[in-house]
């Protein structure tokens, strides 16, 4: 599989068809993967592919705006492509995609409090993940450290490509937003407690924002000074403002990657909030973001039966 | 405050064209409504950014009522179908964060519905009085 | 030099705790081992490498309110200073104070708030005997078996879970006469035991003149690649013992509401952001330039001390593993 897709960016380099190419690399410690822009084919030595590469690498193609650009994507990636196409943050004709069907990224955060110390060696095989540390060494299901969302994606086998590589993998089939089906169910007082709980945990990092390919604004809100919106302290107010908005601001946009979670060092259940609007957005408006270009997103458009009972 | 003289206070956005109006016959009109509302004029209701409803409710309103045209009377021609997607969006993401339901409303009022208008707002007003003051603003430390 | 027991320490920590806030390394549900005040003194652990958060934030907290002010009039209430004791501290993430004092004490203005808590505050040190493939202090000259530094600093042998204890200042001699302990004489050989197993920590820096390295290269081609994979989230500043950077801004309404100090990061982009809308560090490139440049160039060259103590907690919290490490080495 690496040896392919280096060959691949190899020949593109070669032949002057990109100038940059967005690629995981090795990285320094063995439970992370480095998600890299480079710009000569000297780089890709160092390309990695295994299960801990969840970062979304659609993120880096807004700020690559006018050059080409070869990535290789995962089936959320390519539907991040999609979202950015939609939004003229990137041209067809500008990325050179290279496909790859994604069995699944792994909770890494999850595995090493679970195997205890910390790890200096992993390995992986088809379902299972060898772990190595200083004195143990111990090996696990791959299929019980994915990530959640992972676990329920529908879409595995990136949507739009101008390679595959590797056989394409069947997508899940159930209801892939339970938790917010049962979050739902809770009372007004348990979800607010529950909410509070969650967010209080916030130290304001941003991570969630930059980790999401959906989220390129030049001037984020909460960066504003004038107006300013919110304050930047430790109020629960306005952490609650902040992830209010951010996940408004995802309606019709996310892919349910769930880099926004990973990325996080506090452990927030982020998803909780986009997978909601995920699922209204697909119940109200029928509509699946990051699948079909032409189609305009959710918030852009309207029809004139739309719901309108709650209005007075 | 006591829990009954509590007068919660409500913001309105009304839309330039059809609801700012309503509110002026309903006043030529000397239809009596709750004075608990404070207006803020906008050229649409698809000018409102959900950003403002929640900007307000963090900044301790009791009560958010958003109105616009009816649909097809926009002056926009669409504005306000655009509109109507956002704060469906919107209202559901505030309830399920824990936002009592209740706290914001959306109504259609035309520049003659001055009766709707002084009913919408008198049902919101009570509506909001109902739940008391608002919680978000009690995280406060201000 | 003193021994004592496990369940001693304990008891000392406990009898501390009718004057003090004692805040000790604990497990937190789904966090790992950190920093927390202690509600049940069962629960505090000894068996961690380093705490997930460094304990700057009990001297200088993320959020801290300066004063309340109501119609024009300072509504002047002095914060006193919480009396508080922070336990299991590392060699690496008490070395912070050689920044953090230089920017809050050494100079004038004082910033009070920062003295009142590091006054009011006892420091213990846990000398470590296990390490993280992240750690780096030794490149920063950071003894991590060392016993020096805070007001009491201890050794923990794991073996036979007993405490080598030696206060360091006066709060600290006096502090340890409440201590159930003996004299301790096989210290040293305790020290050579656990003395290999940080053979592995790099001493990345040496001998070299990181001001004369930097000087040199304060732009130019080597900084185009490192900061690519960079998304700019605040993750390594907040996580970061020596970061120090906040931002006063007022809460409430004009008549009424209180200042603040929060943390800032110079990784965002209204960092930067001047008042016309100008920003003169305007993508990550120059943004992660001013991080690097400021732990290992700025702080060298002012204050003769570098700004980073090798705690590794940006390595292993970045989620795009950008490694200092890594950006040391292509330099020098």
């Amino acid at each position: 599989m690496e040896s392919k897709i280096k060959e691949k960016f190899k020949q593109l380099f070669d032949e002057k068809k990109i100038e940059a190419a967005v690629i995981f690399q090795t990285g320094t410690i063995p439970t992370k993967n480095a998600p890299n822009v480079i710009f000569s084919k000297d780089d890709l030595e160092t390309l990695t592919w295994n299960p801990l590469n969840w970062n979304n690498l659609a993120n880096y193609l807004p700020n690559l705006l006018g050059k080409k650009i070869g990535i290789v994507a995962k089936g959320c990636d390519s539907r991040s492509i999609i979202l950015l196409m939609q939004e003229e943050k990137v041209k067809r004709d500008q990325v050179y995609i290279i496909g790859i069907p994604c069995s699944g990224m792994i909770n890494i955060k999850k595995l090493e409090k679970d195997f205890g110390e910390e790890i200096t060696g992993l390995e992986f095989n088809a379902d299972k993940i060898k772990v190595k540390g200083s004195s143990s060494e111990k090996e696990y299901n791959k299929d019980d450290y994915l990530f959640d969302s992972c676990k329920t994606c529908k879409y595995p086998t990136p949507v739009i490509y101008d390679e595959l590589i590797g056989s394409e993998i069947k997508g899940y089939r159930g209801e892939n937003y339970t938790e917010a089906i049962e979050f739902e169910k809770k009372s007004v007082e348990e979800r607010r407690k529950l909410m509070v709980e969650e967010l209080s945990k916030c130290i304001r990092c941003y991570a969630c924002r930059n980790s999401c390919p959906s989220c390129y604004c030049q001037e984020c809100f909460v960066d504003s000074n004038q107006p300013k919106w919110l304050e930047k302290g430790q109020n629960i107010d306005d952490i609650f403002f902040y992830h209010i908005v951010r996940a408004y601001h995802m309606v019709g946009r996310c892919v349910d990657c769930g880099s926004c979670q990973a990325a996080c060092p506090m452990d927030i259940n982020i998803l909780l909030l986009t997978k909601k609007l995920n699922k209204d957005v697909r119940e109200l408006y029928k509509y699946e973001c990051g699948l079909d270009e032409n189609k305009p997103p959710a918030l852009s458009t309207f029809e004139i039966n739309d719901y309108n009972k709650f209005i007075k | 405050m006591s829990e009954e003289n509590y007068e919660p206070k409500i913001l309105a956005f009304l839309c330039n064209w059809c609801s700012y109006a309503g509110a002026d016959l309903a006043g030529t009109s000397r239809i009596q409504y709750p004075p608990n509302i404070r207006v803020i004029r906008v050229p649409c209701s698809g000018r409102i950014n959900p950003l403002y409803i929640i900007k307000a409710l963090k900044d301790g309103i009791d009560g958010v009522l958003v109105s616009g045209c009816h649909p097809g009377d926009c002056h926009y021609q669409d504005g306000n179908y655009y509109a109507r997607r956002k704060f469906n969006m919107i209202k559901n993401l505030l309830e399920y964060m824990g936002i009592e339901e209740g706290r914001v409303h959306f109504s259609w009022v035309s520049a003659s519905e001055g009766g709707k208008f002084a009913a919408v707002v008198t049902e919101v007003t009570e509506a909001v009085k109902k739940l008391g003051p608002n919680k978000m603003k009690l995280f406060q430390n201000t | 030099m003193k021994k004592a027991t496990k369940s001693d320490f304990i008891k000392f920590l406990k009898d501390l705790s009718d004057s003090y806030e004692v805040i000790a390394p604990q497990k937190i549900a789904d966090e790992g081992i950190d920093l927390s005040p202690v509600t049940d003194f069962n629960k505090i652990t000894f068996d961690y490498v380093n705490t997930e958060r460094s304990f700057k934030r009990f001297i200088f907290p993320q959020s801290q309110e300066l004063f309340k002010f109501e119609n024009n009039k300072i509504v002047a209430e002095k914060i006193k200073p919480k009396k508080q004791v922070i336990v299991g501290i590392r060699n690496c993430d008490i070395n912070n104070f050689k920044v953090l004092d230089y920017n809050f004490i050494e100079k004038d203005p004082v910033d009070s708030l920062y003295k009142d808590a590091r006054d009011n505050t006892i420091f213990i040190v846990g000398a470590c005997i296990k390490n993280n493939s992240t750690c780096f202090c030794k490149t920063f000259k950071i003894n991590p078996l060392g016993v020096e530094s805070g007001d009491l600093s201890y050794l923990f042998d794991d073996e036979s879970k007993e405490f080598y204890i030696k206060a360091n200042t006066e709060k600290g001699t006096e502090l340890i006469k409440k201590l159930k302990c003996k004299a301790a004489s096989d210290f040293d050989e305790k020290v050579k035991k656990y003395e290999t197993n940080h053979d592995n920590i790099p001493d990345l820096i040496e001998d070299k003149d990181l001001v004369e390295i930097f000087s040199g290269q304060l732009d130019g081609d080597k900084w185009e690649t490192i900061f690519q994979g960079c998304v700019n989230c605040g993750i390594c500043t907040f996580y970061c013992p020596t970061c120090y950077c906040f931002d006063i801004e007022e809460e409430g309404k004009f008549w009424k509401g209180r200042r603040v100090r929060n943390w800032d990061s110079c990784m965002f982009s209204i960092y930067s952001k001047e008042t016309t809308g100008h920003n003169p560090r305007p993508t990550n490139r120059e943004r992660y330039r001013n991080r690097v440049l400021h732990k290992f160039y700025y702080q060298l060259k002012h204050n003769d001390s570098y700004g980073c103590v090798g705690c590794g907690r940006c390595i292993s919290n970045c989620p795009t593993n950008i490694d200092i490490r890594k950006i040391i080495k292509t330099f020098i």
